[in-house]
């Protein structure tokens, strides 16, 4: 892949029917003219025309950038429009994880309204589970979806998969239905169960990460015991590696899919779902912006919440030291509010000088132990959730000489150093900041912090108020400020701070002569070496994870990025949850975000920690690793290598125990034991083998094999 | 070079003095298309404005790029931050012969060698390859070319450095 900085001022048409384009290469400061297949326009997002519709409809005027403006620290609340929330991409530029998260916390916000009228929640319905029958030969129904008659679906035969699976052993029944996910799908699964009294179910239908829920609870309706219902993706199974597949091709490729799903089904256990009691207590662990936000959250809906802080005080970093932010917001006045709220809400109880230094347990009944740093002692809480909100702080560097002179700091402490009169920028004359000093690189941070830029324009900026004579210079790889911060560049430059553009190969240098910062660097329009006596030298560092994230990691049995921030279970659909249900994520714990972003996780966290919290117990599927006690020999292999800490070898009945309520089901114990002692339930050899004898049963002819 | 003393803070006041240029980010749109910028010295519309940013008095003086513009307003019209690079370069050639009063610029020195400041009129075989009409320009007509100087000579820059022009 080739990067060139430059804009085109147009595409031409060429006879041909190729893509004519001129463009200088800045690094060569040569013109090029090139022909092109495929010109792919990168055309950023625009609010839709419904937006209008509906500020009209709510009563709630759009802004000058099409959009309804949310609250000043709330991105889903409207001022002075209590009841009426935002969420998604009318509440600004947004992507898939951010409006994932927008739509939980928008969802947290309406429950919590909606308590304060005194309105009840919407309790689920019960639906009673059907007996297992795993003891009866396998009689499989099969469903298939055709999904409305979906473009996806369009080239499958139907008919054809159909008579092939209903020729499998153990096939009672294969049912076509138009839409599975609507009422006739109810209706059909309904009779379908009631023709062939099949004590396992397969159904074949689209984004079933969507459906599984909805579908599973019809089939509990029509008399399947859930845990013998699969559900999967047929159009997504069908079309693997098939690109434009006849319609003889993709039925039989799907039918072979089929066919191993069938083999699965049927070797499948029974799995008990039994309901555990939920304890309602809550464990916030940070005390920053986040950790107060969501602790806030729960603790107004009536949730009992421990808040543990490490420091000594309640704030994080920026609620000790960023008075303001570019885009007006108050961090330190906004802390101290939260503080008093925090102190004074009687169901909220505070721990300072406190680490969590381990935990165990799963969702609803977790046991924590607590160690307070100052006094040395230990004391041990039950929750049932855990919020993880440890926040970060300003990375570290030793690059452009940092350490040997006054003259250079980072942009925290030259905020710092304007805040409280130390630096007197009447007094500066050349001012130079070198953004992703120690980012962005093989070695150090290889991430963008994505808030730098916006504070060195910040501080860039106050400068320039109180002294316009000065020459600020903002040293720069990409200027990262996305979205609706675009303005504050534009101002930026518009105030006469000059951005100058390098390259990781040829970073400016910064020597020190007679203790004033000399900076070397290339200027990459003119292609000229330059240099300029500067006064200070300011160094954007960018954001650091806190180091006690892998001892916080180790306590959990969660996972850290390899930057060494945590790892959500998944980054778009999932963005504050761990693959560890009970225990979520707000704030900088997860990644470097803008104060607002941090209050959306923080809603979002708390809300869906709510969920939970709610409910007076919790129903868990058990899948969950097993010991086969007469094969297994005691070594205690499982025991070690468990992750979550669920296996333990009790002395007293000289066997490996398994607590189902920590296991996740990884199976690394089934991979580690030497005696099949071991085994995840629903994971077991014979129905795996099973499923690969399937698939290679039914190979395709060896020239169809990609 | 040394930008502390090698280079005037406030040069842009001099010469562009409306603040648009502050807006510029070296996009390089203006250059992509210009028509000036296949000559040699190429005419780089973003780098004057550089020159005119960080305060480059020597070089831009020096500079005679600014004469090749032939005012044709691409840059204008797609310059994304409006710096209106055309206006530029004009401010750019006054400041120069504010600067500078025995300024000729070459593009007088053009016109008269042949008519126009650009090469018009000197594609003819391409033009004939590609089937398009000959242009009838002064530069192919050499007795009003002649009109025309006789003409010029009678405005006081030309026949003040007739020295320049004749010969």
């Amino acid at each position: 892949m080739n990067l060139i900085r430059c804009r085109v001022q147009g595409v031409m048409l060429k006879p041909d029917g190729n893509l004519l384009m001129r463009y200088l290469d800045p690094d060569t400061n040569e013109f090029f003219v090139k022909d092109y297949d495929l010109v792919v326009m990168s055309t950023g997002q625009a609010p839709i025309e419904t937006h209008k519709h509906w500020a009209e409809v709510l009563h709630a005027p759009l802004d000058e950038r099409g959009l309804i403006a949310g609250d000043r620290y709330s991105k889903v609340r409207i001022a002075g429009k209590p009841g009426l929330f935002l969420c998604g991409s009318l509440m600004g530029l947004t992507d898939v994880s951010e409006a994932v998260t927008s739509g939980i916390a928008a969802a947290g916000e309406a429950a919590k309204f909606l308590a304060a009228l005194g309105v009840d929640g919407i309790k689920e319905e019960e639906i009673a589970e059907p007996a297992a029958r795993s003891r009866e030969l396998p009689l499989v129904s099969v469903a298939l979806c055709k999904c409305g008659e979906k473009p996806g679906a369009a080239g499958l035969d139907y008919e054809l998969l159909s008579a092939a699976l209903q020729r499998q052993p153990g096939v009672g029944a294969v049912q076509v239905i138009d839409s599975l996910c609507k009422a006739e799908g109810e209706t059909a699964l309904v009779d379908l169960f009631g023709r062939t009294k099949g004590n396992r179910l397969l159904i074949g239908a689209c984004q079933p990460f969507r459906y599984r829920r909805q579908l599973k609870n019809e089939a509990r309706k029509a008399g399947f015991n859930s845990s013998m219902v699969e559900i999967f993706d047929l159009f997504g199974i069908a079309r693997r590696g098939l690109a434009e597949p006849s319609t003889a091709d993709w039925t039989l490729q799907a039918a072979r899919d089929v066919k191993a799903e069938l083999e699965n089904l049927k070797f499948k256990p029974p799995l008990e779902v039994s309901p555990l009691p939920i304890n309602r207590t809550a464990l916030v662990i940070g005390g920053g912006m986040a950790g107060m936000h969501a602790a806030l959250s729960l603790a107004d809906r009536g949730v009992p919440v421990h808040l543990v802080e490490k420091e000594a005080h309640l704030g994080g970093y920026l609620g000790a030291r960023v008075e303001h932010t570019v885009d007006g917001l108050a961090p330190m006045a906004m802390a101290t509010d939260l503080k008093l709220k925090v102190w004074e809400n009687k169901n909220i109880t505070v721990h300072l000088n406190c680490e969590v230094e381990k935990s165990s347990g799963a969702l609803g009944s977790f046991e924590s132990k607590l160690r307070f740093t100052d006094s040395g002692e230990n004391t041990y809480l039950h929750h049932g959730v855990a919020i993880i909100a440890t926040g970060a702080h300003e990375g570290a560097t030793g690059e452009y000489g940092y350490g040997t002179s006054e003259a250079v700091l980072t942009q925290g402490e030259l905020k710092k150093g304007l805040a409280n009169g130390e630096i007197d920028a009447g007094e500066l004359e050349n001012v130079v900041m070198i953004q992703c000093a120690g980012s962005r690189q093989p070695e150090g941070r290889r991430y963008c912090s994505r808030i730098c830029c916006l504070g060195a324009i910040d501080n860039a900026l106050k400068i320039k108020e109180k002294n316009p004579e000065a020459r600020v210079f903002i040293f720069y790889r990409d200027v990262m400020t996305y979205g609706f911060c675009e303005q504050y560049y534009t101002k930026a430059r518009s105030a006469g701070i000059i951005f100058m553009n390098y390259s990781l190969d040829d970073k400016p240098q910064v020597e020190l002569a007679e203790g004033k910062p000399v900076v070397r660097f290339t200027d990459p329009v003119l292609n000229e070496e330059m240099e300029l006596p500067a006064d200070l030298v300011v160094l954007s560092t960018g954001v650091d994870p806190e180091e006690s994230n892998r001892k916080l990691a180790g306590a959990f049995g969660v996972s850290l990025t390899d930057d060494g921030f945590f790892a959500e279970v998944d980054g778009k659909w999932r963005p504050i949850e761990f693959p560890k249900v009970g225990l979520y994520l707000a704030g900088t714990a997860h990644s470097t975000m803008p104060l607002r972003s941090v209050v959306l996780q923080a809603d979002a966290a708390a809300q869906k920690a709510y969920t939970y919290l709610s409910g007076r117990e919790v129903h868990t599927a058990a899948v969950t690793s097993m010991v086969k006690d007469a094969l297994c020999v005691r070594c205690q292999r499982c025991v070690n290598i468990c992750p979550y800490g669920a296996r333990a070898y009790n002395e007293a009945d000289k066997r490996i125990e398994v607590d189902a309520a920590a296991c996740q089901a990884c199976g690394m114990c089934a991979v580690e034991c030497q005696n099949n002692a071991a085994e995840v339930r629903g994971w077991s050899d014979k129905q795996l083998l099973a499923v690969i004898d399937a698939r290679l049963m039914s190979r395709p002819p060896a020239s169809t094999v990609r | 070079m040394d930008l502390q003393e090698g280079s005037i803070k406030d040069l842009w006041k001099d010469i562009y003095p409306t603040g648009n240029l502050h807006y510029c980010f070296n996009c390089s749109t203006c250059i992509s298309g210009c028509p000036a910028s296949h000559g040699d010295p190429p005419l780089l519309v973003r780098n004057l404005a550089r020159k005119v940013i960080l305060g480059l008095e020597e070089e831009l003086l020096e500079d005679n790029t600014p004469w090749a513009c032939v005012s044709c307003s691409r840059c204008e019209e797609m310059c994304p931050m409006n710096v209106m690079p055309f206006e530029m370069i004009l401010s750019i050639r006054q400041w120069q012969c504010r600067n500078d009063e025995t300024l000729i610029p070459p593009a007088i020195v053009e016109i008269y060698k042949r008519g126009y400041t650009q090469a018009v009129g000197v594609n003819t075989e391409l033009r004939e390859s590609l089937g398009l009409p000959q242009l009838n320009t002064i530069t192919n007509n050499p007795e009003q070319l002649e009109l025309f100087r006789e003409m010029l000579m009678k405005t006081q820059i030309v026949s003040d450095n007739d020295y320049m022009f004749k010969g």
